[in-house]
């Protein structure tokens, strides 16, 4: 079942987070990746400078429990899919879509 | 008084009785004396002169090993000073007013007093650290050099470093994670 993270407007460079704390319990964060859904190619990696469909990957951060996607630009009235891979300390491989429209403020 | 001079000769004639033979007695006119004499080094304490004698002309030769002045010295005033070595350090006093200073050569410290108006500074030189704060401004500045470390505050990052929005983080439950590994 995948999330729905706030809508964005094009001009924003914004952090868009996932909480993991719920899933980890007393494990944390080894590291996380980023996938984002293109039409002809499908799931494709997401890596920091990248913009598929229009929308930018400006870089990406994380702590112990939250992992955080820095996102840019991106098409008016455009909703785009991502994924968030995070493997924990003990090894173990989480994913956890996230729904994102890009909206432009008035 | 018979007169004679050099011209005149006496020779053997005359008459028995009269005349004396081979014997005169003239008087006679000396036109001059020359002489060559020694007078001693002239010495101080060492020669007299009377007080009845005149001396149209005395010159001298001597040497000179210091001359000191002196007198007031609140009355002189010092126009100008020139000079080409190294200082130690350079600290203005307060309430004197530097007009120009011109030297060679290389400066160690130099110190400013609150009191004191330095008409320009010109200095070339490295800055080791330099800390900035919002709070100060400054107009303008203008050197050479180099600048070891900078620190900035009052900068927001565009971009901060392992922080983010709560607002626009979602907190996943046990049941909405799917594991995939």
């Amino acid at each position: 079942m995948s999330i729905k993270w706030q809508d964005k407007d094009p001009d924003d460079q914004v952090d868009y987070s996932i909480d993991w704390t719920n899933i980890l319990e007393t494990h944390t964060i080894s590291s996380v990746a980023w996938k984002i859904y293109d039409a002809t190619s499908g799931w494709i990696t997401f890596n920091q400078g990248d913009i598929v469909n229009g929308l930018q990957h400006v870089t990406n951060t994380n702590t112990d429990t939250v992992a955080t996607l820095y996102l840019g630009l991106g098409t008016n009235f455009q909703e785009y899919n991502i994924i968030c891979r995070m493997t924990t300390s003990i090894s173990t491989v989480f994913e956890q879509e996230a729904r994102i429209r890009v909206v432009e403020k008035n | 008084m018979a007169t004679f001079d050099t011209a005149d000769a006496l020779y053997g004639t005359g008459q028995y009785g009269v005349a004396s033979y081979g014997i005169t007695s003239p008087s006679q006119v000396v036109g001059g004396v020359e002489g060559t004499g020694q007078v001693q080094t002239v010495a101080v304490n060492g020669f007299e002169i009377d007080l009845s004698e005149r001396l149209v002309g005395v010159s001298a030769t001597a040497e000179i090993g210091n001359v000191l002045g002196k007198g007031p010295a609140a009355t002189k005033v010092l126009t100008g000073v020139e000079g080409t070595g190294s200082a130690g350090s350079v600290r203005a006093n307060p309430g004197t007013i530097l007009v120009g200073v011109s030297a060679t050569g290389s400066v160690n410290t130099v110190f400013e007093n609150p009191d004191e108006g330095l008409i320009s500074v010109s200095a070339t030189g490295s800055i080791g650290s330099l800390t900035f704060s919002n709070t100060h401004r400054v107009t303008s500045v203008g050197m050479t050099g180099s600048i070891g470390a900078g620190t900035y505050t009052g900068i927001t990052l565009v971009i901060p470093v392992l922080a983010y929005s709560k607002v626009r983080t979602f907190i996943l439950t046990p049941s909405q994670a799917r594991r995939v590994a």
